[in-house]
């Protein structure tokens, strides 16, 4: 299998893309690279990803032992013989020299990948922000916010269709006023109906949709959403030194459920320009229809980690360029039990002394 | 001031405390509605001179007073541990469930990223409906 490692121009170690200076360094000699200086040194590496894309070869020996998804590739820098464990991961590490290795002919032809948002932060900052999260997080148990913890951070690049989708339609809706008074010994009631029309385009813009079936889909969501300021043209390079995952999705299994989506999108959209003079507002019908969509796909980035607690996996995940975050928090019950009981003892105390002295 | 208000856990502490205080006011306020010192009543009406029996209904008056003013101590404490127990309950599967769906928002700013080009926007007032209600007068 075809593999790619970046290596610097000066001393030919390998190169990562470093995200807090945005540049590509090689930790042995110091280089530092612009992308427009990788690009031109290195630039016929992505042009590879325009061919026709290599079928994979499986693994020797008895195939049993190994999953039907597992493939064998060489590391570019030290020559030795890897397996890849999934079919969709893109770009990982050597695990004999640790050098970033990225797989181009899963990055080929279809699965192409049309932008990229580098990671902006580092995995340092990313801890950073991970332990000022946990400080105000006071029932995280201990081993969570560990070092060692922290050694599992990852950064990957997630795929995602990225749709631009240019919507035609409107809703029919039925609003009400009421207004009350009092008249001699009578209450007066008056509801006045309304039917409303609302028509007009809406220009959805990067609306992401995980590409990838077997991950965490509310981690793939929730992490969300990026800015597309920071979009770039794809090249492999910005996956060097980080993990990468390939999309195993098409659009035609996807279009349907980003149909209802931007459905519900839309009623929203269309009903937030309703007055809030009404005391109600019930949606009638709603039309929509797709005018032009196009969809792109895209790698973002996102600082991973999974953590162990009470026999129960969690994850929590980053978002590589924002530092939103999303996961279920393992909550420490003792920590909680302890502060329950504190809680009860002085509201149950303040309830008493204000309930029988102050009166 | 705005960064405490909108934290919901400080803000459903606070109100969760101001409605126990509350409570705990108007059930012992309750209680207390005519508060009687027995001592006093005891002794006014032994200077007086009336003669033993009085004195004795009026002891007897001012026990059941006593007895009656216990119950009312209890009463103030299981509502206050009971509004306490709930508030606590409450409090503690907030912030649990909120460690379960922490950073559930929206993923997608359509505010932002799905402008709307209005053609059409009609409100068409189709009916008026006015119905009346004899109010009902509290004869005491």
């Amino acid at each position: 299998m075809e593999t790619v490692a970046y290596k610097c121009k000066n001393c030919v170690a390998p190169l990562q893309y470093n995200a807090a200076k945005q540049k590509f360094t090689c930790e042995f000699c110091q280089g530092e690279f612009t992308e427009a200086e990788l690009r031109e040194y290195w630039g016929e590496l992505d042009e590879r990803l325009d061919e026709p894309i290599q079928p994979e070869p499986e693994v020797s020996g008895d195939p049993n032992d190994f999953d039907s998804s597992t493939a064998i590739y060489t590391c570019e820098n030290c020559g030795a013989e890897i397996i890849a464990e999934k079919s969709t991961t893109a770009a990982t590490f050597c695990v004999y020299c640790q050098s970033p290795v990225v797989i181009s002919n899963r990055l080929a032809g279809k699965y192409k990948p049309d932008m990229v948002i580098p990671f902006k932060f580092s995995k340092e900052e990313a801890e950073e922000r991970f332990f000022a999260f946990c400080k105000k997080k006071k029932f995280l148990p201990k081993k969570f916010i560990s070092h060692a913890q922290l050694d599992m951070m990852k950064g990957v690049y997630f795929p995602y269709w990225m749709i631009d989708s240019l919507k035609d339609g409107g809703i029919r809706a039925t609003a009400k006023k009421v207004r009350k008074w009092t008249q001699g010994d009578y209450e007066y009631t008056e509801t006045k109906t309304y039917k409303i029309k609302r028509e007009g385009k809406i220009d959805f813009t990067g609306f992401p949709c995980s590409a990838i079936k077997n991950e965490d889909k509310d981690a793939m969501k929730y992490v969300n959403p990026y800015d597309d300021n920071d979009f770039r043209d794809f090249t492999m390079a910005y996956l060097s030194g980080f993990i990468a995952e390939k999309r195993d999705t098409e659009r035609n299994e996807l279009q349907s459920q980003v149909d209802n989506d931007l459905k519900k999108y839309a009623k929203k959209i269309y009903r937030d320009t309703i007055s809030r003079d009404y005391d109600s507002v019930t949606v009638d019908s709603m039309d929509l229809h797709t005018v032009d969509e196009k969809w792109r796909y895209a790698l973002l980035p996102v600082w991973l980690m999974n953590f162990t607690y009470n026999n129960k996996t969690y994850m929590y995940a980053m978002n590589g360029q924002t530092g939103k975050n999303y996961g279920e928090l393992p909550c420490d019950k003792k920590k909680l039990a302890v502060f329950g009981i504190i809680l009860f003892i002085l509201l149950a105390g303040l309830g008493i002394l204000g309930g029988y002295y102050l009166i | 001031m705005r960064k405490y208000i909108v934290k919901p856990t400080v803000l459903l502490l606070t109100v969760m405390f101001m409605m126990l205080f509350a409570l705990g006011v108007s059930a012992a306020s309750y209680s207390e509605a005519s508060p009687i010192d027995s001592d006093l009543v005891i002794s006014e009406v032994y200077d007086s001179g009336d003669n033993y029996a009085d004195i004795e209904l009026t002891a007897k008056k001012s026990k059941s007073q006593k007895e009656k003013k216990e119950p009312d101590l209890m009463k103030t404490v299981l509502i206050s541990m009971g509004i306490s127990a709930a508030i606590t309950l409450i409090v503690v599967f907030a912030i649990y469930y909120g460690y379960k769906s922490n950073g559930k928002t929206e993923p997608y700013p359509y505010n932002k990223k799905a402008p709307l080009d209005l053609s059409v926007s009609e409100d068409i007032h189709v009916d008026t409906d006015v119905t009346r209600r004899k109010i009902e007068k509290n004869n005491n």
